[in-house]
């Protein structure tokens, strides 16, 4: 094969979204027919399997192969790239009888309570009805065919990625309900008698013969774009639509004709009385499946209805439960804290070249925030903090009880509002030596604390970054509870929160039988650990359950009883928008024309935009919220409860737009720190390190991943919030009454977010 | 390794560069023809897939070097860019591009092709050029470069995202209340 042929062959690309959504396709689709199969085994046949994933090799192939890199410059390619959509995947695609393996594969709370109630709702009923008639179907096939041939659309098509989409999309859709009343698919039932398939091909093989014959014969080229276009291999544009017009005609007249032919020979074994379908039924009823198949079936759905545990790995289990592991997060987080303070005191005063400017402020905040996301608190399981303090308590007392006056989020959430305020004012991210003071603060103020009060009161009343962590991982997808309440029942020593001679118990007072969610959970393990019916596990849930759910939690009570909580939570909601907004090129030169207007300082500007931003703006909005919310329900309703109750509400879109921004971050600035490590090799060692560049630059992708995170978190929040309104009424009406105000205030903040996400922004932590 | 994060990222974001694009310019300066494609289509400011196909006799060349060069016709001096990137540095505009064509790199392997960022819309010039064994050929023109679309255009698929979702959730809501009666 000569280069050029072997790189036209090489012409594939790869393409991100519909690789991922065909493999979701596929997965889901083998996880049902694998079950169905044990059902229905002459149904669900391996052939079945195979039609179905050739379908999506070949739904992949026409949209990433070379018949995708050459449609703009062949028409012929272009033309067997529509003969996939139309005539072969298509029918290979309903071969495989994909409605029950895929509503199979799909997780079974789905189906119950989505999926199951839309597809028996007469309305979709008779939609589907009326889409599957044979008359919608081939008028919608040989409408679409005729449409998007004409001149103008098809270079319409050729001339916008968009359009050339909604073609393919046109081409595939129509093609799939044109196909569906030929191939039938189980468990569907045809509308009319099975001979009518017959005329119903050959009069859309007219059709497309028509057409075929009319792009062959034609003295001209109808599509300009093939006629600029630089010609290939010799051929002109007119052969090129000759071609074309040929393809089109004789393997698509094909594709009509062999289903006819297998339609004919149907009708012709009916009237003899013998329907294939009765023959291999009876074929395989006469031989009976084996018993253990039920019970496969049995332990399967058993072991589908257990929550996914992390504990459950072997190896996983093994490795959290030792004590060495914990042990070793923290002792690796510790010797880079000591790094990063040894730098921030006697490395360059230049953030990016120093790693107090770029680890603490780039790396483990992004990290820690896609980490609460996507398992739970691993930040504090890691604490070098509380390792210090483990280690000060050899020496100090730690026998005093914390106050009862500071037994609650207020102090943290004035740690928090200080340290936003400080960040902005001293940028706290540009300064290397300042960071290293918090740093070194930071251990002080937890060895001084724990050292002196028993329990984890720094974690629980004091430390800021554990209240950050606690209410974001309210939405984290794991939490550390029991396994079975029956266990606990019978359980006389409490050992997870009274501890016992080896272990020690939940510092945080965290009984678990009794708690819920992961607020107040450091992810320490203590109670893991010294449960002697091992029945605590990392278990799997619904994100945001407990935002919801009305019940007294141990050591943390009601949310609604919670207005501490409530304004912590606020805070790091607005907080979140706030933070980001300050890094926004809009909102820097707003800031600027005002300083200049009213000669503000640097200091008084911040200041006030940050008490707008986290107090007045907030308070009022939370205020409005409230009371219309309280006029829709009951007057006698406690405002102090629905105000606590609703505001944890926000919390999902807070946390996601807080991962949003340090997302941002962390992908522009991920490999910042090799140029550190080049300046600390040289300045060190006297070592050169050619590292090559450092600054990632713009990603296009990032904008959608931000846009996506938020969509995530709207969703949750208007989701928390309707079932929050769900417990303060019983009529519909009233729930969307109590709910609108705050449904309101989380898709402006959601827009605010996305307004964000589009603006440019400030590199922080980058030489740029 | 930043081309093909940058790629993907193309990829994932919907920009993804299908086919070479549309035909902007060609020449034929015998026994060779360059052709010049952009991508989107139609070409706008902000980021662009421009691929060259070079033809010797009608026979495509691989193993030329080709490299691009476009100006703003209008000079960009105290004009701001028409296109910032969305969730990305406030940094200054470049006026002058010039960058290298790599044979492969996109998806049709026959072209060579190249990322570029235009950060005017209006008229540029360009100047394509392909060595062969140390003979070069050149192409001068001029592309059309239009404003660019508004963010929340390009991103509107993730933003009706959650209505769909919305919508699919009242939708089972009703089902379910009906379904009860």
């Amino acid at each position: 094969m000569n280069s050029v042929a072997e790189a036209a062959l090489g012409s594939w690309t790869f393409q991100p979204w519909p690789a991922f959504g065909l493999l979701v396709a596929a997965i889901l689709y083998l996880r049902g027919w694998r079950r169905l199969r044990l059902l229905l085994p002459q149904r669900f046949t391996t052939l079945r399997a195979v039609s179905f994933l050739l379908s999506l090799v070949l739904i992949y192939t026409a949209m990433a192969s070379p018949l995708d890199a050459f449609a703009n410059l062949l028409l012929q390619v272009h033309m067997i790239q529509h003969l996939l959509f139309m005539m072969i995947i298509p029918p290979l695609l309903w071969m495989g009888i994909p409605f029950l393996p895929m509503l199979c594969g799909l997780p079974r709370s789905f189906v119950r309570e989505a999926v199951g109630p839309l597809l028996i709702w007469p309305p979709i009923k008779k939609l589907g009805h009326t889409l599957t008639h044979p008359i919608t179907c081939w008028t919608y096939f040989v409408l679409m065919n005729v449409f998007w041939h004409l001149p103008s659309l098809y270079e319409l098509a050729l001339h916008s990625t968009a359009w050339h989409q909604v073609e393919h999309l046109c081409f595939l859709s129509s093609a799939l309900l044109f196909w569906w009343p030929i191939i039938q698919p189980w468990p569907s039932r045809p509308i009319w008698p099975r001979w009518t398939m017959i005329p119903y091909l050959l009069l859309a093989d007219i059709q497309n013969t028509a057409l075929g014959a009319f792009l062959s014969f034609c003295d001209h080229v109808l599509y300009p774009t093939y006629e600029a276009a630089p010609r290939l291999w010799g051929s002109t544009a007119i052969q090129d639509q000759a071609a074309a017009g040929a393809i089109m005609w004789v393997p698509g007249s094909l594709a009509f004709l062999i289903p006819i032919g297998i339609v004919a020979m149907q009708v012709n074994a009916n009237k003899r009385g013998v329907r294939p379908s009765e023959f291999f039924a009876a074929k395989t009823q006469s031989k009976p499946q084996p018993p253990a198949t039920s019970d496969d079936i049995l332990n399967d759905l058993v072991r589908k209805n257990e929550s996914f545990d992390l504990l459950k790995f072997p190896l996983l289990n093994s490795l959290i439960r030792s004590n060495l592991f914990r042990r070793t997060l923290q002792t690796v987080l510790l010797l880079l804290a000591i790094l990063i303070v040894a730098d921030g005191f006697f490395g360059p005063k230049v953030a990016p070249l120093n790693l107090a400017g770029v680890l603490p402020w780039t790396h483990w905040r992004g990290i820690s925030v896609i980490a609460l996301l996507a398992v739970g608190n691993l930040f504090c399981m890691a604490c070098p903090f509380t390792f210090a303090r483990d280690l000060a308590r050899k020496i100090l007392p730690a026998n005093r009880t914390w106050p009862r006056a500071l037994r609650s989020k207020w102090f943290a959430a004035v740690l928090i509002a200080l340290y936003l305020w400080t960040y902005e004012v001293f940028g706290l991210w540009n300064s290397p030596w300042l960071t290293a003071w918090i740093i070194i603060g930071y251990f002080t103020v937890a060895i001084l604390i724990d050292g002196f009060f028993k329990g984890a009161s720094f974690c629980k009343y004091v430390c800021p970054i554990g209240q950050f962590n606690f209410v974001q991982s309210l939405i984290s997808p794991f939490e550390v509870k029991v396994r079975s309440l029956d266990t606990c029942a019978t359980c006389k020593t409490h050992d997870c929160i009274q501890g016992n001679a080896v272990q020690r118990g939940c510092e945080l007072k965290l009984y678990q039988p009794r708690k819920s969610g992961n607020m107040d959970c450091t992810f320490c393990l203590d109670c893991i650990k010294a449960c002697p019916h091992d029945n605590i596990g990392i278990i799997a849930g619904a994100p945001a359950r407990d935002l919801f759910e009305e019940h007294r939690r141990s050591s943390v009570g009601r949310y609604a009883n919670r207005v501490d909580l409530a304004c912590l939570a606020a805070l790091l909601v607005f907080g979140a928008f706030a933070n980001a907004a300050g890094m926004v090129a809009a909102v820097v030169e707003w800031q600027t024309r005002i300083q200049e207007k009213f000669g503000l300082s640097h200091t008084s500007m911040v200041t006030l935009f940050l008490l707008a931003t986290l107090l007045v703006i907030p308070a009022a909005l939370l205020s409005v919220s409230t009371v219309i919310s309280r006029i829709a329900t009951l007057p006698n309703t406690d405002r102090k409860a629905l105000f606590s109750d609703f505001v944890m509400g926000l919390i999902p879109l807070g946390a996601t737009m807080w991962t949003a921004h340090f997302l941002f971050h962390l992908a522009t600035g991920f490999v910042t720190p090799l140029a550190v490590f080049q300046r600390i090799a040289t300045d060190l060692f006297g070592i050169s390190i050619a590292i090559g560049q450092t600054g990632m630059g713009n990603f296009p992708a990032l904008p959608a991943a931000e846009i996506l995170l938020l969509d995530f978190g709207l969703l949750l929040s208007l989701y928390v919030l309707w079932r929050t309104a769900r417990r303060y009424a019983a009529s519909s009406q009233k729930q969307i009454l109590i709910c609108t105000p705050w449904a309101i205030l989380a898709i402006a903040l959601f827009l605010v977010g996305v307004w964000i996400v589009f603006q440019p922004m400030e590199m922080r932590g980058m030489l740029m | 390794m930043k081309r093909l994060l940058l790629i993907l990222s193309l990829g994932l974001c919907g920009h993804a560069f299908a086919d070479g694009g549309i035909v902007q310019l060609q020449r034929d300066i015998p026994p060779y023809r360059l052709t010049l494609f952009s991508e989107p289509s139609p070409l706008r400011a902000g980021p662009a897939d421009l691929s060259v196909l070079v033809q010797k006799n009608g026979d495509p060349v691989l193993n030329a070097e080709v490299t691009l060069h476009l100006t703003p016709e209008e000079s960009a001096a105290n004009r701001p860019p028409d296109w910032k990137p969305a969730c990305c540095a406030m940094g200054e505009a470049c006026e002058e591009i010039t960058l290298p064509a790599i044979q492969g790199s996109g998806p049709n392997k026959l072209l060579y092709s190249a990322l570029a960022t235009l950060p005017y819309s209006g008229n540029w010039k360009v100047i394509v050029t392909a060595r062969e064994n140390g003979n070069p050929v050149s192409m001068n023109g001029r592309i059309l470069v239009q404003k660019p679309a508004a963010s929340w255009i390009i991103y509107l698929p993730y933003l009706l995202l959650p209505i769909a979702i919305a919508v699919f959730f009242v939708l089972v809501q009703l089902a379910k209340k009906k379904t009860v009666h």
